[in-house]
Formats: structure tokens, sequence, C-alpha cells
């Protein structure tokens, strides 16, 4: 009798519940054929705009005689010259025009394009794009311009502590090509010519490589048809074979010190790889990156900024740079004078954070913000196309997206903990580097001291 | 009659109270319409403003303490502003070396015309305890020196920090100060090494006495705000303890048609460039809010890759520049900054880039913005500014930049109405503004080999 009282309050919750669970299910993921026979995937959502990601499989830094800054110059110059009989300036005003936003970039294994534009313009917007993708003028007054503001770029990037500091790690433990790819260097930037750019540009945006990712109105006809337009002819692309085998990443645990003279302040950089099991459970990581540095509360601020009152702001990131490498890096700029401490109390904040873990209020503070986020970005209305392309690109079956939100959810204090525990690096196993404007005044017990650049190579 | 006076008496206190209770109701209908736009409470005898934007998608509440002086305000070595705002907030949040008890996410930055103490609660704290916090800001510093002096160093690690990240604004900050020739809105908020190593605690302190007290400051919270609860809070918070006279006022700008130019060799730069700042002022017949439709839609004219903009000239359909960038922003109510930075495409002299550049400036003045142009504008942003009222992150834009520049922030709707209201003469009219004779300082950037 007493619980049959209180069965309307039951039905009501249970009712409310059904609504809520219903609501919190993800826009669906279509697996479409277009008319032109490529396979896409699509997500249905309430929406006028139509957002196409689009992931052209490049291997080009793997083959021979590759320079691997080309990539990035060729993107920019296809993006700002020409395209069959449209000149250069009306391209991009015929873009802005129609109120579409195009963007392209590169990785080591893909180049990844996004075009966004409300379902009447989409078409058009795709017309655009593929002429770029097919028939770009590769003008040589535009390309000189473009490596020209790229050469410049990576001359001043010669100056800087976090470039030199990054480069370096880069260079000890990535496959060469991958670590030049991201460095780009003065001397690559500067070496790249325009034949090689109509080279890469033959090889390139393959559309039978090409993963495809979609959203836009219920009605898929206008999106479907975009993207048969965008890939209009990219079947006749011709990507070479690789000869190049990726070498295979070592992480290195060293000391480094790296002099530049034109910096006034020590810049203090560690970096742990993430690995094996820590691969299946990034976002354990992510919660790390978040408590030791994302916040003027965070652990390594705390130590570096209102204990030692050495940096104005310190980092740490979750670097995901390709399917092979991805690294936890912490760090911050200090004065030279407080460089070994910094480096000392860092690796000291982290060995604490990696044995005694969280406090319970901590990690729930960190979950609640990935929770926050994930359910600001998944739920019934919103499906970021690019979630799914990067779940393909991992190998994972699209249905991969669904599990994120839970995964975060079902995060515990304990797991995390343990998981802190057996598979961050102790911080003597990272590679830990200070990038100085005078090494020599720095007393510290390292592995190697640089002071050129090709210094480097006896730190491997 | 006893009985009868009593019952007057009685009656006039039911209808006193009725009258409160309209009163209440009044208020309550009037905050519920205003709910979706600014709201200017009109009870804050302490502070110089108090303004409510309400936000109801926003689970996180915004607070901006904006003290209404910056570098612009001070004197001696420049970054003074900017080291006081760091003592400022330590001092208030009472977070020297230990660690903060609450979690509220706080920060702070120095601009030229305003320093501003931002605090955003995320673990829901509540307003009592983030006002509280933010009222310490005019609370005397009680920092040790030791600790000021570690302060200061820490500054010098920022202007590092920026340094780094940002090669030329050095430059950029000894242009801008050339152009307004010792006028104080041209001090460099930033500093440089040398400055930041000269600034000295005691001119800190001073600055703090004398300019931060609450009727030189205004509260602005943003997000999903009880209207009564922020009224109530700001009686209890902020209050005027101690008398310390007429608020300061900061000198006009004197404009004039001055031309000012040098030449900077450094090794820091890798190829030449050609810097150009410009301050226009701003034709004098406009509000404020038809001031801020007609920046943002001139910015992007002058921007855009169309007829109307620079790059066509200069970047496709000539090869004048290689790279190209293009700021038009306000520096004060009154006078907008206007600031090129271009390296030059092969074989052109930073001379004849610096020439081609007024010369195009001046013919997009004579040519005028067309009439296409105007229609595209207008048409793009007639639901954003229609929208305005009802969109509070937009909204959020307006309001802050007026209350960096000590401006009385504008409401959606007469942001709105303000851009109904234009006509493609008014464009023309601050186009030609633009490209007329003012005050201008052009740097050639030379690299060294």
């Amino acid at each position: 009798m007493k619980y049959l009282r209180q069965l309307p309050f039951i039905l009501i919750f249970t009712f409310l519940s059904g609504c809520i669970a219903v609501n919190a299910d993800l826009p669906e993921i279509k697996s479409v054929t277009t008319d032109k026979g490529h396979d896409v995937y699509y997500i249905p959502l309430e929406t006028e705009t139509v957002t196409i990601h689009a992931a052209f499989k490049n291997d080009y830094i793997f083959t021979e005689g590759a320079n691997p800054v080309v990539p990035h110059i060729g993107l920019q110059l296809i993006q700002q010259a020409g395209a069959g009989d449209i000149e250069p300036a009306t391209l991009l005003s015929e873009f802005e025009d129609l109120g579409a936003d195009a963007q392209l970039h590169a990785r080591p294994d893909a180049i990844h394009g996004k075009l966004v534009a409300d379902v009447a313009d989409i078409e058009a917007a795709a017309k655009l794009a593929n002429q770029v993708l097919t028939d770009s003028t590769l003008d040589e007054r535009w390309f000189r311009r473009v490596a020209g503001n790229l050469v410049e770029k990576a001359g001043l990037d010669r100056n800087h502590s976090g470039v030199l500091g990054w480069s370096a790690m880069r260079k000890l433990s990535f496959d060469p090509m991958v670590a030049r790819f991201w460095s780009a260097s003065f001397a690559d930037t500067q070496a790249v010519e325009l034949d090689q750019v109509k080279d890469w540009y033959q090889q390139s945006f393959n559309a039978g490589d090409a993963i495809i990712v979609l959203s836009g109105p219920k009605d898929m006809a206008s999106g479907l048809r975009a993207v048969d337009i965008l890939l209009d002819q990219l079947d006749q692309k011709q990507p070479r074979a690789v000869t190049v085998e990726q070498e295979p990443f070592v992480p290195v645990a060293k000391t480094i010190l790296i002099e530049n003279s034109a910096a006034n302040d020590a810049l203090v950089l560690l970096f742990d790889h993430v690995k094996g099991e820590a691969r299946r459970r990034e976002f354990e990581t992510y919660f790390t990156a978040y408590e030791l540095g994302a916040t003027s509360e965070s652990r390594l601020h705390r130590k570096l900024r209102d204990e030692l009152r050495a940096a104005y702001e310190v980092f740490t990131q979750f670097a995901d740079f390709d399917r092979q490498v991805r690294l936890l890096a912490m760090g911050g700029q200090v004065s030279p004078d407080q460089a070994v401490a910094a480096l000392r109390l860092a690796s000291e904040t982290y060995d604490n954070y990696r044995e005694q873990g969280m406090d319970q209020s901590g990690f729930d503070q960190v979950k609640k913000v990935y929770v926050d986020h994930f359910e600001d970005i998944l739920n019934e209305d919103s499906l970021p196309p690019n979630l799914v392309l990067e779940a393909l690109l991992e190998g994972h079956e699209v249905e991969f997206v669904n599990s994120l939100l839970p995964t975060v959810r079902g995060m515990n204090l304990m797991t995390h903990n343990e998981f802190s525990a057996a598979h961050l690096s102790p911080s003597d196993q990272l590679l830990r580097i200070i990038v100085a404007p005078d090494i020599d005044a720095i007393e510290l017990d390292v592995d190697c001291r640089v002071k050129q650049p090709e210094q480097l190579a006896e730190c491997v | 009659m006893l009985k009868v006076q009593l019952n007057c008496y009685y009656l006039c206190y039911i209808m006193f109270r009725l009258f409160l209770l309209m009163l209440l109701v009044a208020q309550l209908v009037v905050g519920a319409f205003a709910a979706e736009d600014l709201y200017k409470p009109a009870y804050s005898r302490a502070l110089h403003g108090v303004y409510l934007l309400h936000n109801p998608d926003d689970e996180i509440t915004h607070y901006y303490l904006v003290v209404h002086a910056g570098e612009a305000d001070m004197s001696g070595p420049h970054g003074l502003s900017h080291f006081l705002e760091h003592l400022a907030m330590f001092s208030a949040a009472h977070k020297d070396r230990g660690e903060s008890t609450i979690k509220v996410d706080e920060n702070a930055f120095a601009y030229k015309t305003a320093t501003v103490f931002f605090a955003a609660d995320k673990e829901n704290e509540g307003p009592d305890v983030v006002l509280g916090r933010l009222a310490n800001v005019f609370e005397p510093i009680h920092l040790d020196r030791q600790f000021m002096r570690e302060e200061r160093r820490i500054v010098e690690r920022e202007f590092q920090h920026h340094q780094q990240r940002y090669p030329y604004s050095h430059h950029s900050d000894a242009v801008f100060s050339r152009l307004l020739d010792g006028q104080s809105v041209g001090r460099s908020v930033l500093g440089t090494q040398e400055s930041i190593r000269q600034l000295s605690i005691d001119d800190a302190l001073h600055a703090h006495q004398k300019f931060y007290r609450p009727d030189n400051a205004s509260l602005y919270v943003w997000g999903d705000v009880n209207y009564s609860t922020i009224n109530k809070l700001v009686k209890k918070h902020f209050s005027i303890k101690e008398e310390k006279g007429d608020r300061h006022q900061r000198e006009r700008l004197a404009l004039g048609d001055k031309r000012h130019q040098d030449e900077a060799r450094s090794e820091d730069i890798f190829r030449d460039r050609v810097m150009i700042k410009k301050l226009v002022p701003f034709p004098a017949q406009y509000s404020w809010a038809q001031k801020m439709v007609l920046r943002d839609h001139l910015h992007d004219l002058l921007t855009s890759n169309g007829r109307s903009g620079l790059r066509q000239p200069l970047q496709f359909d000539a090869f004048w520049v290689a790279d190209l960038e293009i700021e038009l922003d306000f520096i004060t109510q009154n006078v907008l900054a206007l600031e090129i930075f271009a390296a030059p495409d092969f074989d052109v002299e930073l001379e004849q880039l610096a020439t081609e550049i007024e010369t195009q400036l001046s013919n997009l003045a004579t040519a005028g913005v067309s009439r296409a142009s105007f229609y595209d504008l207008k048409n793009d942003t007639e639901f954003f500014y229609a929208d305005l009222q009802n969109t509070p992150g937009d909204l959020h834009e307006y309001v802050f930049k007026s209350l960096l520049l000590g401006v009385e922030p504008v409401n959606g709707r007469d942001i709105n109405k303000a851009a109904k209201g234009l006509t493609h003469l008014d464009y023309d009219a601050v186009m030609q503004a633009i490209a007329a004779p003012s005050d201008i300082a052009i740097r050639f950037l030379r690299a060294t080999p």
C-alpha cells in the first residue's frame, strides 16, 4: 500500500527518465552511396547548413625525393592561387559571396578538408572547391609569394625557444620525415621548388582513398550531390608508391640543454610518451594534462608560479601528432637563473601526481569539464562530422563516437589513480629539455648540451 | 474618531504596500522584457555603473570589474598599470604563496584605458563569494615587498613570453607611441624589459590609491543572473569607504595631421616590412551605437577580398604586397586607429609600398562605398543586429568593448536601430575620414642580413 501511493511519482519519474534517455541519443550516422558511387557517412540534423569533412589519404612525404614542407606550401598555394579560368581574387570573393567556409590542412598521413555552406549554396561551393583540387593554376608568382611568407615564418622560428625545444623532441624520437614535416625548418622551406609542388598536386586528393563524412539537413539530396561535385575527376589523381618506410617512434629518455642566444628567458619542457594501454585510455591522459596544468589552480601552475615564483604561465598538452605518436607535454617559460629549480620542481610535481593521484574533488572537477564538453558537442542536435572522421582514421567503426560520452561518464577516481601509477613514466624516464640563452651558465647533470643544431644528432 | 483615523492610516498603509507591490511587479515585468538584453539598474550609488546581461544558456556566470584606469592614466616607466593589475589581483584573492581556497577562475587584464578583473564562477561558489573577492580589489594592497618584487620579475616573464610569440610587437608599440607624440594613450601596456625593471612598487601603490575606487569602476555581470541578488550584493560589497575627491578625468586626445616616418634595422626579423598606423577622428555626428556598427562594417570592407577592400588593388590585381594585415579599431570613443602591416612582394621597395597603400586608401575614399557592397553588408548583417537583443554572446562583445573605452554600453535594440538607420552616405563619410589627412606614423623595418 505504501508503495502504491508512490506509484504515480515512480511512473512520472520513469516517463521523464525515458524522455531524457531518448533525448540523449545521438543523431544517426547513415552509410550512403552517392549517385556517382562514392561511399560517405551522412549525419542528418535539424539544420540548413551542410558541413563536409574529407580526409584524402596522402603518403607523399614517404615517396622518392619528397620535401616534407611541400604539402604546407602546396595547400596554401592552391587556396590563394586561381583555379581553371577563375582569377585568384575572384575565387576567394566567390567563396565569400556564397558565405562558404573552405579549409585545408595537412597531416603526415592525410590532407584534411572542410567545406561549410548553406544547403542552397553547398553545390556551388563544392564546384569551386573541386576546381581548387583539380585545376589549380599553381601560378609561379603566387608560389613565390606563399613560399616567401612561410620562409619568413621559418626564419623567425629559428629564434623561438618553443620551436627549438619541440623540434629537438621530434628530431630525437620521430621518424625523420615526420619530424621534418612537423618542424618545417628554414632550410626545408627555402628549398621547396614549384615543380615539387606541382608533383605533389598531381598525386594528392585521390577520390578513391578519400573518407567523407558530412552533416546536413534530413533531406540528403543537396549534400550528396555536393559530394559528387566535390570529388568530380579526382579519381584521375595518381598517388605514387611509397618508397620510404616510416621508422617506428622510439621514445627518448634524456635531459638536454639547448642554447638559444636570441632569447632572454629559459624554456623548460617535459615529454612523456603515451603508449600501450594508455593509447586505449587516452581520456586518462587528458585528465592528467588538465589537472597538472590547465588552469591557474593546476598543480604545475601553483608550484612554478605561486611557490617558486619563476613562471608567468605553464602549459600541459596532450599532443596528438599522428597515428603513432601521442605525448603528454608539460612546461613553462622561466627566468634562466631559475631553470634548474623549475625543472626539478616540475619533475617532482609530476612524480607526486603519478604516485599519489588526484583526490575526489579534483577528479570530479576535471571530469565535469570533459563531461560538459562532450555533452555540449554530442547530443541529439549535434554530432560534429570531424569526430566521426577521426574515429574512422583511428581504425574504429563510426559507432565509436557513441561511446565517448559514456566512457568519460564512467571514469572513476580509483581506476584513474591506478592508471597514473601504472602508465605514466617516472620523471627520470621523460625527455626533459631546457632551452636557454646561455647553457654554460646552467649547472645540471645532463645527457648532452646543444650549442649548434647539428650537435643534436649526438644526443641520440 | 480615533477608529476612523486608524482606519485611514491603515488604508494608507495598505495602499502604500500595494504601491510597493506594483513597483515590484513593474520591475519584474521590465526585468523580464529586459532579460534578453542589457539591463542597467539605476540603484548603484557606489559604483560608476552596473550592467547585467542575462544569458540563460550559460551555466557559468562571468563577472567583470572594470576599473576605468589603464596605462594611459599612469606616469613613469611604461607597464605600470600591468604591474599594478598583478598586485591588485593577488592581493584581492588573498593569494600570495598559498593555495586559493575557492574554485573561481580568476584573471585580470590591463588595457590602455581600463583594467579588468574577471571571475568565472565555474564551481557555483555563488555571487556573494565572487563579488566579495572582486570588491577586495579596492582594499589596500597587503602583499609583502619581497612578493611584489618577485611579481615584477613575473611581469618581465610575461613580457618575454609575449616577445617570443609576437616578435614585431615592440616595433608596433614604438610606432604607436610615436604616433601619439607623447600623449598618454600612446603608452605601452606591456612596456619593455628595461621599463619593467624600473617600475617602482611605491608608484604602483600610489596609483592603486588614486585610481582603484568603486566610483571609478563598473561592474558587468554576464550569465544566468538573478537581478535582485546582484542588486543586494552590490550594496553589500561596493561602497565608498573613503572620500577621494572627484573622479579622475583623462585628457582629451589632441589630433592633427602630423606625419612621422622612421626606419629600424633589426636582427630579429627576417625580411623587410612596413608598419603604418593612422589616427582617424570619427565624424562627430554619430552616436556610439552607430559608431560601433560603422566600425564593424568598415573593418569588414577594408579587410575583405572584394572590390571595396585594400587586398584587391594591393594583393590580387597587382603584386604589391606578399603579406598584408589590416586592423581598424577604437582607441578612444571618438578616435579610430588604422593599422597596416605589410611585407612587399618581389621587386617592390618599402617606400613604394607605403606610397601605394596610401594611394589605394585615398582611392577607396574617392570611389566611396559602392551601393552593392553597402546592401550586401546590410543584408548579411540584418539578422545579426535584429537578433542582437536575444543573443547575449554577440551583445557581450559590444558591452565589453564599450566598458574598456569608458563608454556607456548600449543595449541590443539600440544597436539594431542604429544599424537600420545608416545609409551608404554614412559609410562614405567614415571611409573619407579614414583616408583624409590625419596623424600618421610609418616605420620601415629592414632586416639585417
